[in-house]
């Protein structure tokens, strides 16, 4: 509950500023400053983010937002390099059309669709595990029609050869040095986490807030408590559709691991790891699971053992993650953190 | 004026148990109505029924005259029946000011909005301070509701049912575990909102129930055995039967 | 599509309820735990993985029948270990808990498997005495799929049937998950019941992939598939209902099979359609009802 000394959103651009000279920091080795690892640490804190308004301020563990990430990713690399199908014997065509607000456009009304309509089945019928089990199942259907639906999707290898965004006034090769495409990122994901702040601290996140700490409580206050889980819903989701897109340009291709198990995972664990009820909390952990990732990925092929034993420690004996470490340091000196 | 609650053949069973049973009661607008009985009499069952938290096995309420029997308890909140809890349901880890404010709120969003007009921006700091004042926590507002003392959070929850500023209260067990001097300021509390509202009330202090009731219902396994003023339900031959050795009435 | 003859229409409903057996199997493991206890074992389909690489290391050293065994006990014996260290002290927390640390552990024992027998897929033989189709009334049945799998299945639906509910066990894990001071004061170990019943899951998800291991190809990618799978079934059978467990896995056996004759690209969706149908007409599942073990 202790407040930071400046505004979490200062310290964030701060942040932003510094990450690229030192992500990817080897302390054996000496080397750091891996641009690319700091962008991919970009899109994945604005995903967690996205997805940390569910978990950490409405209270419930969505177990497939990847499949949000997933369609965001593809419709944008499908916008991007056009597509052939045949469908319903008619024959769908695309151009290739490299218009980067077309492409986000289209993302996140195709996310929102998906959205919408899953959130008003899902959520009236369950909560709790039961919802967390229903979601990952969701997403596997998405993970499913991307590998199987190989004409639209390109199958298991997935999309590859798409072009960075081009800017009007700018050179269509500026996107592909590392570092600008890191500032657009930077500037796209922090003005995301902008829109993710205030959504907390307005009158819509207090309401989330007393939804997670008390639902009953809530509903007799005269909320309507289901309907205010399904727009977290749909917004927690539109978050991740942005970073697919910044994920297909980064990428430059795209395969159906984007809605795997795994990927879902990984955003609950950067989530976790950085603490969930903090505003920084899903920042952290993404730059701390990346920073891992690539460390101990040199080290062994079966790094993922690792992160998930590093991930079981903390849901044993620091819940509250990393922020909450900070803030048991801060405010009683050195000791456990109480759940 | 219509009765602010009308119940038509209201039953509720529990596999084999049925804690209301045919209970037809008209409650009209305005005062101090009091239920009381012993444990399993079906109080907090019928309190339950009125507030939404169960549907009826069988009959109907009325608000008003409004059909309200299939209405979810968030939408009978916004008609304006408001509910306290016996066992203390606030949010725990939210400050106190934010308790209250939430409250305020609930019946001024319209839906899911995500802001609030600014002119009811302005309404719900002023109410969110006219009710901390009011039940006597203006002092620890920032505090976090849990971390306050047992009497304080049933203060905290008073607070929240009359932010809304509703109608009807229902109160369950208003004064469950507070010290005597806790208990002289909210019932002073009830007797200054009452005028204008109507608020019914589930207690078994009898002393507190004498002085705040303009009516009393007596419910017993599940049905009403009586139901009028203080002095007639004191002087109800039926009643002292019922009661002799349980509520010792004075 | 109108040219199916019924040999072929038996022959796919044979397939369905054989492959449903697997499902009821590790359904039904999950569905002991999750119902008797409330906890929700996200690395339930690492131990069905688990369980077909051990019948795979074992079944060359000691026989097909004995590394049956062999497997599914020690998926018990890990079973217990693991929740008596790791799950046990996230009793008193919310159930998202579990549901998180389970899934760290699916991912090390992902990894774990992967450093013992590499990534690639291996394959168990079945010994040649089942191998050979048994015909009855002119449709073959492989011996070892049909007649065996449906056999143990059924054997050991009828044993988890009298565990639960005709011995103290399952009353006592009910009644202990609902009031622990009680059970205590009465003089009964929870916790060692709690063990028990999670080896008992355990096992059965043990069990389930040794069983399978003739039938699949055994790589590391088989926990998240099945353990998908194990939700879908649960959700449409309904949360911690043994009926729920055999008709969901029944039902999601026999239309996956019908679904290869009629649209093969689909067949894995089936049971994900089925899911969804369920949410809309009864989200609670089949035979679901909260929290009671059925």
């Amino acid at each position: 509950m202790s407040r930071v000394l400046l505004h979490p959103l200062v310290w964030t651009a701060i942040v932003f500023a510094v990450l690229p000279f030192v992500a990817g920091a080897n302390p054996f080795t000496g080397t750091g400053g891996f641009v690319d690892i700091a962008t991919q640490m970009l899109i994945f804190a604005l995903f967690a983010s996205g997805f940390n308004l569910l978990l950490g301020h409405v209270g419930e563990l969505s177990f497939g937002h990847a499949m949000f990430f997933a369609i965001g990713a593809y419709v944008t690399a499908l916008d991007v390099k056009g597509y052939s199908f045949d469908l319903f014997g008619h024959t769908w065509t695309h151009v290739a059309d490299n218009n980067m607000l077309v492409a986000l456009v289209l993302a996140l009304v195709a996310v929102l669709v998906l959205s919408v309509l899953l959130g008003r089945l899902i959520i009236p019928r369950s909560s709790g595990v039961y919802y967390s089990m229903i979601t990952l199942a969701f997403a596997q259907v998405v993970f499913f029609i991307a590998f199987t639906w190989s004409d639209l999707t390109g199958g298991e290898d997935g999309l590859q050869s798409i072009p960075r965004p081009v800017m009007p006034g700018f050179d269509p090769a500026f996107f592909h040095d590392a570092l600008h495409f890191y500032t657009f990122t930077a500037v796209v994901v922090f003005i995301g986490l902008a829109l993710v702040y205030w959504l907390t601290v307005s009158p819509f996140g207090s309401v989330l807030h007393a939804i997670r700490e008390n639902k009953v409580r809530a509903r007799f206050l005269g909320y309507d408590v289901n309907k205010f889980r399904v727009n977290a819903f749909v917004l927690s989701a539109l978050f991740p559709a942005v970073a697919g897109w910044l994920w297909t340009y980064f990428q430059q291709a795209i395969n159906p691991d984007a809605s795997s198990v795994g990927y879902s995972g990984n955003i609950v664990m950067m989530s976790m790891l950085g603490g969930v009820q903090t505003f920084f909390g899903p920042i952290l952990g993404s730059i701390v699971y990346w920073e891992l990732q690539n460390n101990i990925s040199q080290l062994t092929k079966y790094w993922e053992a690792w992160i998930g034993a590093v991930f079981v420690v903390f849901v044993l004996l620091s819940p509250r993650g990393i922020m909450g470490v900070i803030e048991n340091v801060r405010t009683r000196g050195i000791g456990r953190t109480t759940r | 004026m219509a009765d602010v609650f009308r119940t038509e053949h209201l039953t509720r069973r529990f596999s084999g148990f049925t804690a209301v049973n045919d209970v037809s009661l008209a409650i009209p607008e305005g005062g101090v109505r009091t239920i009381i009985g012993p444990n399993g009499a079906g109080k907090t069952t019928f309190f339950n029924l009125l507030s939404g938290a169960l549907p009826p096995s069988e009959g109907k309420i009325f608000f008003r005259d409004h059909d309200v029997t299939a209405l979810e308890p968030y939408r009978r909140a916004r008609l304006g029946i408001a509910r306290s809890f016996q066992i203390t349901n606030i949010f725990g880890k939210l400050t106190v000011e934010e308790n209250v404010r939430l409250g305020v709120q609930a019946v001024l969003d319209g839906t899911a909005n995500f802001f609030f007009p600014l002119r009811d921006a302005a309404t719900i700091r002023t109410t969110t301070d006219r009710i901390l004042e009011d039940i006597g926590l203006g002092n620890v507002r920032r505090a976090q509701a849990e971390n306050l003392s047992h009497g304080d959070q049933r203060r905290l929850e008073i607070g929240l049912v009359l932010a809304s500023d509703p109608p009807v209260l229902l109160l369950d067990e208003p004064l469950a575990g507070m010290s005597p001097a806790e208990t002289h300021a909210t019932v002073e509390l009830i007797k200054r909102i009452s005028p204008g509202r109507t608020i019914l009330l589930v207690e078994h202090d009898i002393d507190v129930i004498m002085q705040i009731s303009t009516s009393i219902t007596v419910f017993q396994t599940g049905t009403v055995l009586a139901s009028g003023t203080p002095a007639e339900i004191r002087a109800n031959e039926t009643v002292q039967r019922a009661y002799l050795g349980e509520l010792a009435l004075p | 599509m109108l040219a199916l003859t019924l040999s072929q229409l038996t022959d796919q409903l044979v397939n369905g309820i054989t492959l449903g057996m697997l499902y009821i199997l590790v359904a039904l493991g999950l569905n002991v735990i999750l119902g008797l206890m409330g906890v929700i074992n996200f690395s339930h389909g690492a131990f069905f993985m688990i369980g077909a690489y051990l019948m795979y290391q074992f079944a060359p050293m000691v026989g097909f029948w004995p590394a049956i065994g062999i497997a599914a006990l020690l998926v018990g014996v890990l079973g217990m270990v693991f929740e008596s260290a790791l799950i046990r002290p996230l009793y008193r927390r919310i159930p998202e808990y579990t549901l998180l640390l389970t899934f760290g552990t699916a991912l090390i024992f992902a990894q774990l498997v992967r450093w013992k027998w590499g990534d690639d897929a291996v394959r168990v033989a079945t010994p040649d005495y089942l191998a050979n189709p048994i015909t009855i009334a002119g449709v073959d049945f492989p011996v070892y799929r049909d007649i065996f799998l449906v056999a143990v299945t059924v054997v050991v639906l009828t044993l988890v049937w009298l565990l639960i509910n005709k011995t103290n066990v399952g009353i006592i894990i009910r009644a202990g998950t609902r009031d622990a001071e009680m059970v205590k004061i009465l003089g009964i170990d929870m916790p060692l019941m709690f063990t028990l019943v999670f080896g008992i899951g355990s096992l059965m998800a043990g069990l389930a992939g040794a069983l399978a291991a003739p039938i699949y190809a055994i790589q590391p990618n088989l926990a998240s598939q099945w353990i998908v799978l194990t939700f879908v079934i649960v959700i449409v059978g309904g949360i911690g209902s043994f009926w729920g467990a055999i008709a969901g896995g029944l039902l999601i056996g026999i239309l996956s099979s019908f679904m290869s004759l009629l649209w093969p690209p689909a067949v894995d969706l089936t049971g994900y359609v089925l899911m969804g149908v369920i949410l809309l007409i009864r989200p609670r599942g089949l035979f679901g009802v909260e929290g009671v073990f059925e």
